[in-house]
């Protein structure tokens, strides 16, 4: 949660772009993270980040109603954007049949050897958990989340949240040994 | 590898400055924030407000036309028939007859005969016609313009 959030969705809520903007500049590093882990390509992580944000600015009036934490909106709206580009998705390859560097190359290719080649490893073996593993995982460990916000974003308990994470990593580590 | 420490350092992927930047612009530079019900009825009364100015400036602006009409009388009398006959009706034509010298009008011969009834200084004409005879009494006070114009017809 930003400084003075609250005061900026309420300007937001009334219309005011720029109060959005703040917002934007802030969340948008977070979700794009989150939507190109899940989907691994760039262009598609792009067009879904803006499709999420688009949504969030012309729905927004909506989100006082919620009383939800404002990531755990976003997150929620960037899930339901992902559900639908694999529904409408022409992509028949599965994920776990794609060549790793057309799929990681685009998200890495600015950090240096050897920790691009961790960073790609993660992300693939990422790719090969089920869905709502993933969410946790990113949510929990990259994006450093509170676990009640990771609850409501995903719409289970925090119960539920902690079990989750734990076989995420556990499924993880299974991977990378 | 230490598989949290790998998750950690996936936090430094960003997305291109320039698609950030295209996509913020074109976000929140068409503002397409639909309006929530208050600003809809905000921007009605706006409206409304508008509205109202106008037909008000409308008013004002035919209410001084009518008042300058209202001003200039005789233009609009002139319109009006029914204002002209009763105008015509009031005028008091008052025809004063200057100098009517009625002695000369007593010298009008009885049977016909011609005579110089010229009729004072204000009236100056020359009688060629026979003139009837007209009993004139003697003393006469102030003729009527009737008997005037009487005399001036002989």
């Amino acid at each position: 949660m930003m400084d003075g959030e609250n005061k900026l969705i309420e300007s937001a809520i009334k219309g005011r772009p720029s109060a959005f903007g703040s917002l934007y500049d802030y969340y948008q590093p977070r979700i794009y993270r989150f939507v190109l882990i899940k989907v691994g390509r760039r262009e598609d992580a792009e067009d879904l980040t803006h499709q999420v944000f688009l949504s969030a600015w012309e729905n927004i009036k909506n989100y006082r109603d919620l009383g939800w934490p404002f990531s755990s909106w976003l997150y929620r709206i960037a899930r339901n954007q992902i559900i639908d580009f694999y529904r409408t998705s022409k992509q028949e390859t599965s994920l776990e049949n794609a060549d790793p560097e057309y799929f990681l190359a685009p998200a890495t290719a600015q950090f240096d050897l050897s920790l691009k080649m961790d960073m790609e490893k993660v992300l693939e073996a990422i790719a090969k958990i089920k869905p709502e593993y993933q969410d946790v995982v990113v949510m929990r460990f990259v994006e450093d989340l509170p676990i009640k916000e990771v609850s409501l974003a995903l719409n289970k308990s925090e119960g539920a949240i902690k079990l989750l994470q734990h076989r995420a990593i556990k499924e993880l580590k299974k991977l990378l040994c | 590898m230490d598989l949290f420490a790998a998750l950690k350092n996936l936090k430094s992927i960003e997305a291109d400055k320039n698609y950030t930047a295209k996509s913020r612009g074109i976000i929140l530079g068409g503002n397409r924030r639909p309006l929530s019900f208050s600003g809809f009825v905000f921007r009605g009364l706006e409206t409304a407000a508008s509205l109202a100015l106008a037909g008000l400036l409308i008013f004002a602006i035919l209410g001084g036309i009518a008042a300058w009409d209202v001003s200039a009388p005789a233009g609009k009398i002139a319109l009006n028939p029914e204002n002209l006959r009763a105008e015509a009706e009031a005028i008091d034509i008052q025809i004063k007859l200057i100098g009517l010298d009625y002695e000369e009008i007593l010298q009008v011969q009885s049977g016909g005969e011609s005579t110089d009834a010229s009729i004072g200084g204000a009236f100056n004409i020359s009688n060629e016609t026979t003139t009837p005879s007209v009993a004139v009494p003697r003393t006469i006070t102030a003729p009527s313009i009737d008997e005037a114009l009487e005399l001036l017809s002989y």
